[in-house]
């Protein structure tokens, strides 16, 4: 539609559909010289072009009035509502009889009647919250069962960590495999709870104590890097 | 103000001075809890052994005196120990006790905790040996009954290893 300038030819601007853009921008006043020219003359020799730039002078006004008229509702409810608590207001101050209910207004006859037992439930409401915190207080704060972190401390270690796999396969290596109630017979007196090897490798073994059902820890540690050096 | 509005009030702020009071009276419990086993770690130590495991044939050292876990896997790998060191460390609760080993290296143990079980007293005991370039060759962590050996073993000595064993005492 358009030539090697990038302007519509005189030819070509018509009123078909490619012309619809130059007339909204000339509409929105976005034109300048060269289009604005082409624009204006389009508009002089075309009734169409007429037509349609009126079709968007009245839509342009329609949706101004749209957008007005919406403000204006939200001006109105305000002031619906303004009108609504100052009813109430009135009707406490006055120790008049409320209205009789309407299905148009039914908050303003609930609000005026109930509102002298809105300092009833704030009280019940303050009190049910007074009475959680001080069981709160009572049952986490001053229970003796918490205050003893380090004379009730549960174990943080399992039982048979799972290094005794370790002893399990070195015990077997070593001789014939023990019954499995033998192995379990045998609880450590030394826990592991943590093992840093770093870059070497190393193995937790549970060796009987010779004590009844006793066994030593011992941590075996390959010092592998020794031994290259060596 | 109606009458049982009124009660339900009263019994609320009854019930939060109660549950005050009840935490003031536990208070001294709680810090007489916790200072018990403060008490219990100012007289702690540990005795470290060092031991020299060859393959020499020699057997196990009577100086070592009576160890049967020595005869046992992993120990039985080595066919002999010598005693090389046998010393005590007083352990502070969050302070460092070092011993120095044979080849240089350090055994550094430190008491993180002491904790009362239902099966007694359980000795947290943090211990790091380091070699004798300072490079390090364990870290760990036990959790220790008193008066029970426990092995950290495997470090470089000579044509054997080292067999450090740790138990914890109290007096």
């Amino acid at each position: 539609m358009t030539d090697e300038t990038g302007t519509i030819p005189a030819d070509a601007a018509g009123t078909d559909f490619g012309d619809d853009g130059l007339l909204m921008r000339l509409y929105d006043g976005e034109l300048e010289g060269d289009e604005l020219a082409l624009a204006q003359g389009l508009v002089e020799d075309d009734q169409n072009a007429q037509d349609k730039i009126a079709s968007m002078a009245m839509v342009g006004s329609f949706l101004r009035e749209c957008v007005d008229a919406d403000e204006r509702g939200d001006v109105i409810a305000d002031a619906v509502m303004a009108r609504i608590e100052a009813g109430a207001h009135e009707n406490i101050d006055d120790g008049a009889e409320p209205d009789p209910p309407t299905e148009a207004m039914p908050n303003v006859r609930l609000g005026a009647k109930s509102s002298a037992n809105d300092n009833a439930r704030a009280i019940f409401a303050v009190a049910g919250l007074a009475a959680a915190v001080a069981f709160g207080m009572f049952f986490w704060g001053g229970s003796p069962t918490s205050s003893g972190p380090v004379a009730e401390a549960p174990d943080p270690l399992p039982t048979q960590p799972a290094a005794e796999v370790a002893f399990r396969d070195q015990w077997s290596s070593a001789s014939a495999e023990p019954p499995q109630s033998e192995i379990e017979e045998y609880e450590p007196t030394v826990e592991v709870a943590s093992v840093d090897f770093g870059s070497k490798s190393g193995s937790v073994f549970y060796v009987p104590s010779g004590e009844p059902g006793e066994a030593t820890t011992v941590v075996w540690v390959s010092d592998l890097e020794e031994e290259e050096e060596l | 103000m109606k009458w049982p509005t009124i009660i339900v009030a009263f019994f609320a702020v009854s019930l939060m001075s109660s549950a005050v009071l009840a935490q003031e009276t536990w208070r001294p419990q709680q810090r007489a809890a916790q200072a018990q086993p403060q008490a219990a770690t100012e007289r702690s130590e540990a005795e470290v052994i060092v031991l020299h495991a060859l393959n020499d044939g020699k057997g196990i050292d009577p100086k070592i005196g009576k160890m049967p876990q020595l005869k046992q896997p992993p120990f039985s790998a080595y066919s002999s120990y010598r005693l090389l060191h046998r010393g005590r460390v007083n352990l502070v609760k969050g302070k460092d006790a070092t011993l120095v080993l044979p080849n240089k290296g350090k055994v550094v143990l430190q008491l993180k905790s002491v904790s009362k079980t239902k099966k007694g007293k359980r000795f947290v005991l943090a211990t790091r040996i380091d070699k004798a370039n300072g490079s390090k060759f364990f870290r760990g962590e036990f959790k220790a009954k008193p008066r029970n050996i426990f092995f950290v073993a495997g470090e470089r000595h000579g044509k054997g290893i080292l067999v450090v064993g740790i138990r914890v005492t109290t007096q």
